[in-house]
């Protein structure tokens, strides 16, 4: 095998499956997931621990998805979204149903919070787990998660309504 | 409180780089084995192989980018290295040293060691361990250490650590220490390296402190 080939066959598997949990199973995840390895392989830093590697992997695989998730959410518009998440019957999957507010909160959230949001509720990372992935001090990840809390907490009353 | 093991966790484990924990929860976790087992990889895709091409491309031009960049780092570390924390021992050239560098908008300079940060700043170290072989962030908090980053460095010359780090809000001084060592360090030692600061052979730590003034959200 190729170094190219052996990088992909190790990290593209744990790129893709994060960001399902982040997209669902998409056309979109799959760009994001390839997106993610293109800049892992030009950065270089496959060659690293893989404690640096996974970190590296979460943080940017996480940032490409946010972009993804906030253009998205700029050409839907937030009301669609938000009829779009009271369509669906939530409940059945906690992790679904998270997927689905933060998507819909997506155009609202700041890009800080939205992240650590992912990292949190997602991929249910640690405060310092986090603290390590989005380079955050961990005030910073108890204060988004603190704001966090009422945003979800405010829009499932809107869209209870 | 979930009692799985976080995915960063989960996947460091399927790159081997487990913890004990985490190990033993995978054997005895059906869930658990079924995420790791779903890290199966797909065929080699032709959007993949393309990639061999562009990076030599890409790595011919690094290369004269570190020569310049290895360049500038000599003289910007030359220049901060504190001659208090020479290192005393005979035999070894120098001690550790640590550059900051700070990005500020779109503007990146280095920290002179006085200059108030600001929340939303982005700081990077650049560090010459002179001689040790890893090296350790940590974030110093009231009541806790907080482990930043860990891993091995080249010993000789310089090395810009692969993360950054963004100021918050928060007010007060943010607390920032770097430890130098040949191994990786147990919680043990780096709780004593936070109390004692050592200059020595086998550990070498020192403590920034970067004084914030509240100034954008």
């Amino acid at each position: 095998l190729s170094e190219l080939e052996r990088a992909y066959r190790r990290c593209f598997p744990v790129i893709r499956e994060k960001c399902r949990r982040m997209l669902g199973d998409t056309g979109a995840a799959d760009d994001v997931a390839q997106e993610t390895f293109v800049k892992l392989w030009k950065s270089g830093v496959v060659e690293s621990d893989p404690r640096t590697l996974t970190a590296w992997l979460y943080r940017t695989s996480t940032r490409l998805a946010i972009d993804h998730l906030r253009d998205r959410a700029r050409r839907s518009g937030r009301t669609e979204a938000v009829d779009d998440l009271v369509s669906q019957k939530p409940g059945l999957d906690d992790a679904l149903d998270m997927r689905r507010v933060l998507q819909s909160l997506a155009a609202v959230l700041p890009r800080q919070e939205l992240e650590i949001a992912l990292l949190h509720r997602l991929d249910q990372l640690t405060q310092d787990e986090i603290a390590r992935v989005a380079e955050v001090s961990p005030r910073t990840i108890r204060r988004c998660l603190r704001r966090l809390d009422e945003r979800v907490k405010s829009f499932r009353k809107e869209t209870m309504r | 409180m979930n009692p799985h093991p976080s995915f960063l966790a989960l996947d460091m484990h399927a790159l081997g780089a487990s913890d004990s924990a985490t190990a033993a929860h995978v054997q005895s976790c059906a869930r658990c084995q079924a995420h790791c087992s779903r890290l199966q990889p797909p065929p080699f895709p032709e959007w993949a192989r393309q990639l061999d091409q562009q990076k030599r491309s890409f790595r011919s031009w690094s290369r004269v980018w570190q020569l310049a960049a290895l360049c500038a780092a000599a003289v910007v570390v030359a220049a901060i290295l504190p001659k208090s924390l020479r290192r005393p021992e005979p035999g070894v050239k120098g001690s550790p040293s640590v550059a900051v560098y700070m990005k500020r908008g779109a503007a990146v300079r280095l920290w002179d060691g006085e200059e108030p940060v600001l929340p939303g700043d982005r700081l990077q170290f650049k560090v010459a361990p002179a001689g040790f072989s890893r090296v350790t962030v940590v974030s110093l908090e009231a009541d806790k250490t907080v482990e930043l980053y860990a891993g091995e460095v080249a010993a000789l010359g310089e090395t810009m650590l692969p993360r950054s780090w963004t100021i918050d809000g928060e007010s007060g001084p943010e607390l920032i220490l770097i430890v130098f060592s040949s191994s990786p360090l147990s919680p043990d030692q780096v709780q004593s390296a936070v109390n004692d600061l050592p200059h020595t052979e086998r550990i070498w730590s020192m403590r920034l402190r970067l004084v914030k003034k509240a100034g954008r959200p």
